[in-house]
């Protein structure tokens, strides 16, 4: 970290270059995503066209021909270098091709599947974040010893219970018993609850816990005494001293929450029977279908990129001491 | 450590409860419903949640039971079943002839029959769908099974059409009663495979409205429809305005949404689920399927089970009456011979006879020359342990890994060693294609006994047993050239006790469709494929 004299965000030169050399940088690390994701499908003992033909179960036998003719339309009878080719040179163009399974467009498969993802997504790292801000504040707020270890605890049980008995018993509490809630499906946002809750729990108990620590953290530094020293009320340490620097740490485990509700995404899904990319994803991985997984892991890394560069600057922005030239 | 904010009075704070109250609130309202049906209404709408997703609407291009449950009511199929006989009853067709040779079918069509899109369902729109399925650009993969030898179709007039096969094919016209050969709209055609993966058009009393990948199927009553066929229970139109059709691949969670009427009926009950949802005063219907039962499949290309003593003594050696009743608490049943009950030309090759008998199977060892054991207990011969490897597919269905655990304890009793090895889906169809098994699980439902002849013929490429027995397949093949029901009846029946002598496979359960339905649906019945007729079911009001 180099010390600067003048905040860096004063600087346009040098965000407009560090946001061009990330993502510069972003382009190999996509590329590589594709080339795994593409080799990782076909070192995978299992044949699509078999996989597909025997969807009804053994016992359908459509024919030597169709199979070849099915084989030659999903271009898998070309030889693997110039399958590769053909996929990078037109996935470059935006064009994903077309799913195996419905010959839809791939695009078109993810795009309708979403902005149900994104829905559940943002609603549980906003339920995560806020009960976590809630939690953590309260606890360093009273100082009570019994309620910190209550706050632990529960962070610590929050991470480690399984989502799927989390969603099984809410939806058996909340929906079938009392019916509160909607058990399943994408209408409205009363549906939306209890999957947001599910997903939201590992999430806001890793948060919790590392709030609280920084928050514990940053009042222990010698500013926070100055500040209190000076005649500060309570209020005013937390939120001018005291929370911006607690939240830099924070903010790094928030980009990697991100795409932890990614994967969390589709148990959830798959409990709730909702519409989203996370069970759009395990189908297209079952079925091997080739085309949409390959596109699924290009769009997850993509966000991930994303997510980090925007955490990069969050920290220059928040801390003054970062440079956001310093890699 | 010393106090954050000094100089502050300690405060007690309640401990916030970080657990869910609940308790009290908790009696379940869900007070059995014993309001009826009654009589059939016209109106309302079903919601019927299903465990899988159709991925393609097309019947003519999707192997999915889920799409045959979704548009069984969308298409009409030129000949129905009817599931009490076996028989083949007038549908789109009023009469047909078939040629002595069972190659040529000519079908006489109903008059004054639309599409939902107002053309004509004549002789040129059977014709193109016939056509259709067959081309390989259409991408079908199940449909053109069905019509294996498809030599062409001729339009006589606009009523009459005549559809040939270069071989005998008198199993096509129970395929003609599906709706994988269900007639769509051929100017639905044009828009090409990926659109008719999205909607189709069809004659039947409802019209396909909307299909939301993974989430639901929407059908709407069609007005004016007034061609059921004779199975039907009811003349004229569909009671109900709209059928809603959810995915909900969980178990619990679609049954708990039966139980708290979210839905008003559910597909695949799990069969320890049957009793729960009874006592709540829920309906489960219980639908025998046709078809071949899930079956044990063994692999005579390679030994061990080359051997016809060793088959037979590994049948001897399962108790399958012990695992369908631990598994499946009877309401699975157990299966006799390689077709089920409901399947025209099914026969019971044991005689009713109990098949379990682990001293024969220990006599019938002995005699193949496993006689000696090695340290685990196992037989040995020349060296050589009796090992059979039974790879399959996970997750698997209706807990047939825990069943191979069961049958895997069964064998260790007579000294046969069975290794389980799970795989995934690419793995397992990979492992199929190889032959690299000795045993290997299979099922598979249609209605006609012709069934056989795709596991059990020597030269079909589904022939998983690699059976190679000529009696049986010359009576395969005479069963597909006649279309004579007696006479087909009694060539299966042949052919399942030869294939009970041979032991060829072992057959554990036969193949049943549990449905949960609310006390408010009447009307409940199924097609021969164990399909639920949405054109005669009603809905009460609530």
């Amino acid at each position: 970290m180099t010390t600067t004299a003048a905040p860096n965000r004063a600087r346009p030169g040098r965000l407009v270059r560090f946001l061009v050399l990330r993502l510069a940088l972003a382009v190999p690390v996509l590329l590589g995503a594709l080339t795994l994701a593409f080799a990782a499908l076909r070192v995978v003992p299992g044949d699509p066209v078999q996989i597909m033909l025997n969807a009804s179960g053994n016992g359908a036998d459509v024919g030597p021909r169709q199979e070849q003719v099915l084989r030659h339309q999903l271009g898998l009878d070309e030889p693997l270098a110039e399958q590769y080719g053909h996929y990078v040179w037109h996935a470059v163009r935006g064009d994903f091709g077309t799913s195996f399974q419905t010959g839809e467009s791939v695009l078109h498969t993810l795009a309708s599947a979403a902005p149900a993802s994104l829905a559940l997504a943002g609603a549980a790292l906003g339920l995560a974040v806020a009960v976590a801000v809630v939690v953590s504040v309260a606890d360093v707020w009273t100082g009570n010893r019994a309620l910190h270890a209550v706050a632990s605890a529960a962070g610590v049980l929050a991470v480690s219970t399984p989502s799927y008995w989390v969603g099984f018993l809410l939806v058996d509490l909340l929906s079938f018993r009392v019916p509160v809630f909607p058990a399943f499906g994408n209408a409205g946002l009363a549906s939306l609850v209890l999957p947001a809750v599910t997903l939201a729990l590992p999430g806001a108990g890793i948060l919790t816990q590392v709030l609280t620590d920084s928050l514990l953290r940053t009042l222990a530094e010698p500013h926070v005494e100055t500040a209190t020293a000076k005649g500060a009320g309570r209020l005013r340490v937390l939120v001018r001293h005291t929370v911006r620097n607690a939240f830099i740490p924070t903010l790094t485990i928030t980009g990697s929450a991100i795409g932890n509700l990614l994967g969390g995404a589709v148990v959830v899904e798959t409990v709730f029977a909702r519409q989203g990319l996370g069970r759009a994803a395990v189908d297209a991985v079952t079925a091997h279908d080739y085309p949409v997984v390959q596109a699924f892991v290009f769009f997850v890394t993509l966000v991930y990129v994303l997510v980090t560069i925007v955490v990069d600057l969050l920290h220059a922005v928040a801390d003054p001491r970062v440079s956001i030239t310093s890699t | 450590m010393a106090d954050r904010f000094p100089s502050r009075r300690p405060r007690p704070i309640a401990l916030a409860t970080v657990g869910v109250l609940l308790a009290t609130v908790a009696c379940t309202n869900q007070a059995a419903r014993h309001a009826s049906a009654g009589a059939p209404r016209s109106g309302g709408s079903l919601t019927f949640a299903v465990n899988g997703d159709p991925v393609c609407i097309d019947p003519q291009q999707s192997p999915s039971g889920t799409t045959q449950l979704a548009v069984r009511g969308v298409v009409d199929s030129l000949v129905a079943q009817d599931p009490r006989t076996g028989r083949i009853v007038p549908w789109l067709a009023t009469s047909w002839t078939v040629s002595p040779d069972a190659r040529r079918f000519t079908f006489v069509l109903r008059s004054g029959v639309t599409f939902s899109d107002g053309r004509p369902v004549d002789a040129a729109a059977v014709k193109a769908n016939f056509d259709r399925i067959v081309d390989p650009g259409t991408r079908s993969q199940f449909a053109v099974s069905l019509l294996q030898g498809y030599a062409g179709s001729t339009v006589v007039n606009p009523h009459t059409v005549t559809v040939s096969f270069t071989t005998p094919s008198a199993p096509f016209l129970q395929a003609a009663s599906t709706a994988f050969l269900g007639i769509e709209s051929p100017a639905s055609f044009a828009a090409g495979p990926a659109a008719t993966c999205r909607r189709i058009v069809g004659s039947g009393p409802f019209t396909l409205s909307r299909y939301t990948p993974r989430a639901s199927v929407l059908l709407r009553r069609r007005p004016g429809y007034a061609w059921p066929p004779s199975t039907a229970t009811h003349h004229g139109g569909s009671y109900l305005d709209s059928v809603t059709i959810t995915i909900v691949p969980e178990d619990s969670v679609r049954v708990g949404s039966l139980r708290s009427g979210q839905v008003d009926a559910i597909a695949a009950v799990p069969p320890r689920q049957v009793d729960r949802l009874r006592h709540a005063g829920l309906t489960v219907t219980r639908v025998g399927l046709a078809g071949v039962p899930f079956s044990l499949i063994f692999n005579h290309a390679r030994p061990p089970l080359d051997d016809v003593r060793v088959r037979r003594a590994v049948s001897r050696a399962i108790d399958a009456d012990q695992i369908v009743h631990t598994l499946y608490h009877g309401i699975y049943p157990r299966a006799r011979g390689l077709l089920t009950p409901p399947t025209p030309g099914y026969t019971d090759p044991t005689g009713g006879r109990d098949t379990f008998d682990p001293d024969q199977a220990r006599t019938l060892l002995d005699q193949a020359g496993w006689t000696g054991r090695d340290s685990s207990g196992y037989r040995t011969r020349n060296g050589h342990t009796l090992t059979i490897d039974w790879p399959y597919n996970t997750p698997t269905h209706d807990q047939s890994d825990v069943l191979a655990q069961l049958v895997q304890q069964q064998l260790k009793r007579v000294g046969v060693k069975l290794v389980l090895r799970p795989l995934a889906t690419g793995a397992a169809l990979s492992t199929l294609a190889k032959g690299d098994y000795d045993i290997t699980q299979q099922s598979f439902g249609r209605a006609d006994g012709d069934v056989l002849r795709n596991f059990f013929l020597s030269t079909s490429r589904d022939n998983f047993s690699h059976v190679a027995l000529p009696d049986v397949d010359a009576l395969l093949t005479r069963g597909a050239g006649t279309t004579d029901p007696a006479r087909r009846d009694a060539l299966y029946g042949q052919v399942l006790h030869k294939l009970y002598e041979d032991a060829t496979a072992f057959p554990m359960y036969d193949i049943v469709s549990l449905v949960g339905t609310s006390n408010r649906i009447g009307g409940l019945h199924f097609t021969d494929e164990g399909l639920p007729v949405w054109h005669d079911m009603w809905i009460a009001n609530g």
